[in-house]
């Protein structure tokens, strides 16, 4: 395996997994409900 | 309008759901042998691309859309598309049934080869003698695939062993057992074990693949980093070639199951304020995962590790189902103890992956039969599984070379879907106009689509859609149409798909009165309460 092909392997595997574990975070650290001032917010725009 | 209130239990729950019907046999057998054939590593550039100016512009705009469309009362893509768009793109909404209901008739089908290769090994492995030279290895791996599948003659598994029927019985039983149960007690409760199984038994199997070593010291070439190589080294040539940029959009076109009509009935059953940005990035997400994190590192390492180079680039060549079916039982062959345990595995995940997307694909039918005939949710079961039984009792029956299965898949699991995906994002962002489409995508969103995306998904996400099908047609189009003028068998198959999509007209012309008689909302003229 060349270097580049190390960049591109690992470039790809940290891109994937880390949008994989950021979305998951995000959907785990909100409550089903959406936050109350968005929904005003769209309501009233 | 019907009897029942189906609605998701969980939003990660959604998340899973929409994320198991994309991922299935293509993220581990299709894509790395495209990504090699296609400049290794520098195929990720295009891929990334069309990732973010296909894959993601298309997503989102599915999910809002059902998830308005559900808040009118319709969950299937007819009565969605309706509201959007008037009574011509209902009628197109017809599509978005069509194709999940006819992929279905040959996808349990090739899920239930992967049930019937685990269930082999556990049981002893499928008869590859690793002492044998590796040609007569092949050939015995495929002798038991064509077996297997059926494909010397029509009839054969009805005259045969029976057990490929038998498995295929049990595959389309646990399908429709789960479907009827309904979203949250059924397909989501399913998904929520299934998905993560399947990461656990693919992260087992990439670690035995990625310490595998040099396991021939006489061949100290074929060790797991020159594997790796082999997928990964780019070659930059090849993004010069245009065919390089149409295939890695067709890889993430067909791997994040857009323009198939189950993200749309999907998102029907969510509520008015959940939030469809966040999810709809997180399936793709979780696809990609499996993709790029999984697949791309484990078939190909595994080939290259035992066969060599020649030798994978000889299972490349034989295409999906050769990869997956004949060249990885020769490499399980090879690992000595540990070979019929990730051989179980690896089928075990690939039934996985198989059945959480086959089981996305009834839901939309089923939804389109109770809201456009206006009967119970029984009567709709009994309705799709007898289409689904004549669709897949033809496809086994007319097994020969898997023609058949081969041309519903090119023209409706391919071209069809193309067309789904372009009407789709054309009623999103020029008929329902892009900024009234993305503040309804925002309602409830805990991220918003960035800003420079309404451009993308008015211009650029059509534009690209509408290059890559062009360019696709070119290449595919003229030798389909020949071979369909050429072989009965293949106009057999679009028969089958004409009186399937005839019905469903029908279906929605009935629908079409009915909902007008209720007085529901069925062209999108009014706004939502």
């Amino acid at each position: 395996m060349t270097p580049l092909g190390w960049v591109f392997m690992l470039g790809s595997a940290i891109f994937v997994w880390g949008l994989t574990v950021w979305c998951f975070w995000r959907v785990l650290s909100f409550p089903d409900e959406p936050p109350a001032e968005q929904v005003k917010e769209f309501h009233s725009a | 309008m019907t009897e029942h209130k189906q609605e998701w239990g969980t939003r990660l729950g959604v998340i899973l759901a929409v994320a198991g019907s994309a991922v299935g046999l293509g993220n581990f057998l299709r894509f790395p042998g495209q990504a090699a054939q296609n400049g290794g590593g520098a195929f990720m550039i295009p891929y990334f691309c069309a990732l973010l100016f296909l894959g993601f512009p298309i997503g989102w705009a599915e999910w809002a859309m059902g998830r308005y469309g559900g808040q009118k009362g319709f969950h299937s893509a007819p009565g969605v598309m309706g509201v959007f768009g008037g009574r011509a793109f209902r009628y197109l909404g017809v599509i978005g049934v069509l194709i999940p209901l006819a992929v279905s008739f040959y996808y349990t089908y090739i899920e239930a080869w992967c049930l019937g290769y685990f269930w082999h090994y556990l049981t002893g492995g499928v008869g590859v003698d690793p002492s044998m030279p590796i040609a007569a290895q092949t050939a015995a791996a495929s002798k038991f695939y064509n077996d297997y599948t059926g494909t010397a003659n029509d009839g054969l598994l009805f005259g045969g062993s029976y057990e490929t029927f038998v498995f295929w019985l049990i595959t389309f039983a646990v399908n429709i057992y789960f479907v009827f149960r309904g979203l949250s007690r059924g397909i989501e409760k399913f998904c929520q074990w299934a998905m993560p199984a399947m990461a656990v038994c693919a992260t087992i199997v990439l670690i035995r693949v990625l310490t595998l070593g040099t396991p021939d010291p006489a061949l100290p070439e074929q060790n797991v980093a020159n594997g790796l190589g082999y997928m990964w080294n780019p070659n930059f040539a090849a993004l010069a070639n245009p065919q390089t940029w149409l295939a890695a959009a067709g890889q993430i076109f067909f791997s994040l199951s857009v323009g198939f009509g189950v993200i749309i009935n999907y998102a029907s059953y969510m509520k008015k304020k959940d939030d469809v940005v966040l999810s709809g990035l997180t399936a793709s997400a979780t696809n990609e995962l499996f993709e790029v994190g999984y697949g791309g590192m484990i078939t190909l390492t595994a080939s290259f590790v035992f066969l060599g180079l020649s030798g994978t680039i000889a299972a490349v060549a034989t295409g999906t189902f050769g990869l997956g079916f004949v060249t990885l039982p020769v490499v399980f062959a090879h690992m000595g103890a540990w070979g019929n345990v990730i051989g179980a595995l690896w089928f075990f995940m690939l039934f996985l992956a198989a059945i959480t997307s086959s089981l996305s694909m009834y839901q939309p039918s089923l939804a389109f039969f109770q809201e456009s005939l206006g009967i119970s949710r029984k009567a709709a079961t009994t309705l799709m599984v007898s289409i689904c039984l004549v669709g897949s009792f033809m496809v086994i029956w007319y097994s020969t070379g898997g023609i058949f299965w081969s041309t519903i898949d090119n023209w409706v699991g391919t071209f069809l879907i193309f067309i789904l995906a372009a009407v789709q994002i054309i009623a999103f962002s020029w008929v329902f106009g892009i900024e009234r489409g993305v503040r309804e995508a925002h309602q409830g969103a805990h991220i918003h689509i960035p800003r420079f995306y309404r451009f993308v998904m008015k211009y650029v996400t059509p534009l690209y859609l509408i290059v890559v099908f062009l360019a696709f047609c070119r290449s595919n189009l003229g030798d389909w149409v020949r071979a369909v003028a050429e072989d009965w068998r293949q106009q057999l198959a679009l028969g089958l798909v004409v009186a399937v999509t005839v019905f469903l007209v029908v279906c929605t012309r009935i629908g079409e009165k009915r909902w007008a008689a209720a007085g529901l909302d069925l062209d999108g003229k009014r706004g939502l309460d």
